[in-house]
């Protein structure tokens, strides 16, 4: 025993010596780019003539590896694969290294490693894009664009993205972004549920009303079948509060004044009869949800033959466009069909995650680090990314790829097309830090029959707003 | 003022000492008392960890105000002593039941001990789906089949609360048990000796002789389990994220330092709220130290 | 009669305990027909079942494909190699040099060093993180080593533990001529087996499932710890969806526990009694 012991503490004394020490990097992962022989007679592929360059590009909840989709059973190819497969044929003189860092928590983790300088260029999703630039960590785009005769914004994306708030930043107008990914946001019901129950289908642009008074009547055992239904589905954990701030299109709701770089003389009006309208709505909303809609759960079946929800608000079609392509079954999209959002133009709070390049990029890496920007962001690479991990919504114009029975997809576009953002959103760190957890704490409460004061609870949210906003400097 | 010769004897005499304690001292300088000091700092100051200047008491007053910060209090209390009470009562039975063995007492040692070496994590996300809120969920099923209807496990904020204590438990009742096998095998023989004696029976016996010996073995647990039930984080945050969910009902005082510290990066306040809970914890040591009078021998 | 009944309170025991660690077991065996379960992989199955309905092994292999597990194994040993080495080191030679050398101070320094106890890990996690983002040590396994060598908890059980080894052993190797580094290793630490292996298993235990200090540590996916991996893996994909990817994940990470208590239940049992109530 006391042999064995001390071996065992010599030994890993050893090991820890000779591995742990100082990994900064697995070397493994310096992969000599040359042995990936380069694919000759491949039409259209034009390599970039540039000067031998590093760069690092950190996703979120990236696949690095090849995997297999458990959803579809099919196999993907991770990003290592693209790089080494699709980018280096573009760019023999480019050694990319992909990195990732999880869901978790990102804005922070994205903010030290832009702060440490461990990247050169990212994945940057949710509106702390502009925020970053604020704060000197990504770098503006508009001095490329301009002296890149090549580069047309218009020609690549929507329009409508130029000035969206997750991609510009919200005073100067700089472009901070290149769009990749769009959010999920669009309102799907089951027309069978509907049926069933005997209810009129919803309008092509429903309003809240509408929803919460069709959602009433299909609450309870479906008289088909026998089988519980729920009249409505959203996400009550969500984190960003989507359908929240698309209610507050149609409420017209205000919420928060002023602009984030002065958080000292931001106006607060948490305590204004539009919240209280919007809020109403969500605790009514929550009697016709499964109950489990408020760990973000209850939704399994919608999309599949089993459903048992009537609609379902800031969902996507990416279930049933993936069995639509397994089996070609045309029911199933005719069955699911997807309206435009709350807003008085039918748009919903978007989202875009984009492809941005940190502000530390040394001088002379600056131009090619643009150029792989664009390569990352454009339609090339939305296309594999299309491919691998399904029917997502992805920001090119160029929408030649998607599947053409996805009317999913267009849907979406219509949505984001007209979004637009403030003051009173993710970006407000009161907003994150208190009003999400208000809100989704009120209707998980309001959810399980408790009942609650709301004017009472905006007032003191409203209180504690502006003590916050004065102890900001 | 000391000869080079009494220098040289006092370091004969202590300097291996020295030598040999360097390493746990200079940890514990380095990575206790200095972050003790620093994070009092921190809590004074506006900051975000690498720059910020002085705030005064505005963190202490901003969590005192800050209703998330007492329900997370009491949700960490509520927690805490739930699951102390619960752990006390039924692993102590427990205890008592193997001890009366007079086979197999290993056997059940071994498979109640088993969870506690599964991490929190992991018992997290099995329990997730164990606790399914609908009636596919397993425990559910199990209600059903007795017709009680479906619960929310981790979807109700008044049910959340004792479902993350009956998980909990399930991890911890093994430990908390062979804690109470071993104060129920250092009761002294004799004392049973002397009650067969007297013909005490053993339902007896273990009121009168089991019970008052135990009863520092019980205060030990009770403070120690409310100590380490005070740090609740991992499965709390793995079931209902920074949040609490669900209505905030798990949000406890470390997720409110982390959610502080490494979401909203206001370093001030959660430096602030970590204080607290160092207070509350400190609170209980010296409860401990007094009861059971540790510190006296030396 | 007494005898009959002393035999019929044993057999009552027995059916009331083997029916509690039934309920301990289900759990694990739920966990491990569900990660074989290909009509759970995408949602829960009704009615619920403790058998899969149809066979797979699609979901370890999405795991193995999907996730590094074994890399993340890997990197929570290197990890939990490194501080039980060090963990323990630190702790003898402190415990030594308390118990026997008994130098100028050494009083002041074990109550130092107790009431330094009290101080829960999450009140100084703040500023150890900044400490360690200055020095340029986040992504690095040295945020784990380098706190090792306080370990007061194990230091106090040594310095107990010595206490029971005669001091005569130092005082004839002192006037033979060795030095204390020479006693403590050669003489004193070899003696200290069980409680070595006691302490090896506590912090292996810990280690491994230690999750939040690696959580705000490692930012790198290279170096995740196996609790980080798989945390990350299941935010990333929903905790609540595809319950057979999630069961045969938590399966993976948890096999290699289980392997060790299989083998060292006994040892790990009397570890738990031992130092559990002495403290």
């Amino acid at each position: 025993m006391k042999k064995l012991l001390t071996m065992i503490l010599i030994i890993s004394l050893m090991a820890t010596m000779l591995l742990g020490c100082g990994r900064e990097k697995d070397p493994s992962d310096q992969r000599d780019t040359s042995a990936a022989p380069p694919i000759q007679g491949e039409e259209d592929v034009k390599p970039v003539e540039i000067k031998q360059t590093d760069l690092i590009f950190t996703g979120i909840g990236f696949n690095l590896k090849d995997g297999i989709d458990p959803k579809t059973n099919k196999e993907y190819q991770g990003w290592e694969t693209f790089v080494q497969e699709q980018f280096n044929e573009k760019f023999p003189n480019v050694n990319l290294e992909v990195n990732t860092i999880p869901w978790e928590n990102f804005r922070a983790k994205l903010q030290t490693i832009l702060q440490s300088n461990g990247t050169d260029l990212l994945y940057a999703s949710g509106s702390f894009t502009a925020f970053f630039h604020k704060q000197g960590l990504l770098m503006g785009l508009n001095k490329f664009i301009e002296s890149d005769p090549s580069f047309n914004f218009e020609d690549e994306y929507p329009a409508g993205l130029r000035k969206n708030m997750n991609l510009t930043d919200y005073t100067t107008e700089e472009l901070v972004a290149l769009p990749f990914i769009l959010g999920n946001r669009i309102i799907i019901y089951d027309k069978q549920i509907f049926d069933d129950w005997g209810v009129e289908y919803l309008s092509e642009h429903p309003t809240p009303e509408e929803i919460l008074e069709k959602a009433s009547q299909m609450t309870g055992k479906n008289p088909k079948t026998g089988k519980q239904n729920y009249g409505l589905w959203y996400d009550g954990k969500s984190m960003n509060l989507s359908w929240f701030l698309a209610l507050g299109y149609y409420f017209d709701v205000v919420g928060c004044e002023g602009t984030l770089d002065n958080l000292k003389e931001l106006k607060w009006s948490i305590n204004s009869p539009e919240v209280l309208k919007t809020l109403e709505w969500c605790c009514e909303a929550a009697k016709y949800c499964p109950p489990s809609f408020v760990n973000s759960q209850g939704n399994e079946n919608f999309g599949t033959e089993n459903n048992d929800v009537a609609i379902a608000i800031d969902t996507n079609g990416v279930k049933i466009m993936n069995e639509y392509m397994k089996t070609e079954d045309e029911a199933l999209l005719d069955r699911y069909e997807p309206t435009l959002h709350f807003g008085p133009k039918g748009e919903g709070w978007a989202v875009a995650d984009g492809i941005a390049m940190s502000a530390k990029i040394k001088e002379e890496d600056q131009a090619v680090a643009w150029e792989v920007c664009k390569y990352l962001a454009g339609s090339e690479t939305q296309k594999w990314f299309y491919e691998q991990f399904g029917p997502s919504p992805m920001a090119s114009k160029d929408t030649s790829f998607y599947h053409p029975k996805d009317k999913y997809l267009l849907m979406n576009m219509k949505v984001v097309e007209n979004s637009h953002s403030g003051a009173f959103e993710e970006l407000n760190p009161f907003f994150v830090s208190d009003i999400q957890p208000f809100v989704t704490g009120i209707i998980s409460k309001y959810a399980v029959g408790q009942k609650i004061d709301l004017q009472a609870e905006l007032e003191s949210l409203q209180r504690k707003a502006e003590v916050w906003s004065s102890n900001q400097e | 003022m000391p000869s080079e010769r009494s220098l040289k004897r006092f370091l004969r005499q202590n300097g291996a000492g020295y030598i040999l304690i360097m390493p746990m001292v200079t940890g514990i300088l380095v990575f206790v008392v200095y972050p003790m000091l620093k994070a009092l700092l921190y809590s004074f100051q506006h900051t975000n960890g690498i720059s910020g200047y002085f705030a005064g008491l505005r963190n202490y007053i901003w969590i005192f105000k800050d209703p998330v910060f007492w329900t997370a209090v009491f949700n960490t209390f509520y927690m805490a002593i739930l699951s102390v009470i619960v752990n006390l009562v039924v692993c102590f039975i427990l205890a008592s039941f193997i001890n009366a063995l007079s086979i197999g007492k290993n056997l059940f040692k071994a498979v109640y001990f088993l969870p506690n070496v599964v991490s929190v994590i992991a018992v997290s996300i099995l329990f997730n789906f164990l606790f399914y809120p609908t009636e596919a969920g397993p425990v559910n099923y199990v209600l059903g089949v007795l017709g009680i209807p479906a619960v929310g496990w981790f979807t109700s904020p008044i049910i959340a609360p004792l479902s993350i204590v009956l998980m909990g438990m399930w991890r911890s009742i093994g430990y908390d048990t062979i804690i109470f096998l071993a104060g129920l095998q250092s009761v002294p023989r004799e004392l049973y000796e002397a009650a067969n004696v007297d013909g005490a029976g053993s339902l007896k016996r273990w009121w009168h002789i089991t019970l008052p010996s135990m009863r520092p073995v019980f205060v030990f647990f009770i403070i120690m389990a409310t100590i380490n039930s005070l740090k609740r984080f991992g499965d709390v945050w793995m079931i209902g994220g920074v949040g609490g969910n669900p209505g905030g009902a798990l949000q406890t005082i470390v997720l409110y330092i982390y959610r502080n510290a490494w979401v909203s990066s206001d370093v001030g306040v959660a430096s602030a709220a970590a204080y607290m809970l160092f207070l509350f914890s400190l609170m209980f040591t010296l409860i401990n130290y007094r009861i059971m009078g540790v510190g006296k021998e030396n | 009669m007494v005898a009959n009944r002393k035999r019929f309170a044993q057999i009552a025991l027995w059916i009331i305990l083997s029916l509690g660690a039934t309920t301990m077991l289900l759990p694990f065996w739920w966990m491990l027909s569900t990660s074989f379960d290909q009509d759970a992989i995408l949602d829960v199955p009704f009615p619920p079942r403790f058998i899969p309905g149809r066979f797979t092994i699609d979901t370890y292999k999405m795991t193995f494909t999907n996730v590094p597990m074994f890399k993340y194994i890997f990197n929570s040993l290197i990890i939990a190699a490194g501080v039980i080495a060090i963990s323990i080191l630190s702790a003898l030679t402190a415990g030594y040099a308390l118990s026997k050398i008994r130098f100028k101070g050494h009083r002041q320094i074990l109550i130092l060093a107790l009431s330094t106890m009290m101080v829960p890990f999450e009140v100084t996690m703040i500023p150890q993180f900044f400490l360690f983002n200055k020095l340029g040590l986040i992504n690095n396994y040295l945020a784990f080593y380098l706190p090792a060598v306080n370990y007061v908890f194990g230091t106090f059980f040594v310095k107990q533990y010595m206490d029971t080894i005669p001091d005569s052993l130092r005082e004839a190797a002192l006037i033979d001529g060795a030095n204390d580094f020479y006693i403590s290793f050669k003489i004193y630490f070899p003696l200290c087996g069980p409680m070595i292996s006691t302490l090896l298993i506590l912090l292996f235990l810990g280690s491994w499932n230690d999750f939040l200090w690696p959580l705000i540590v490692l930012t790198d996916a290279n170096l995740y710890t196996i609790q980080v991996g798989v945390a990350m893996f299941t935010y990333n994909q929903g905790v609540n969806t595809m319950p057979a990817i999630r069961m045969a994940t938590t399966m993976a990470s948890i096999l290699p526990v289980l392997i060790v208590y299989l083998f060292l239940q006994r040892y790990i049992v009397e570890s738990i009694a031992l130092t559990g109530i002495k403290q």
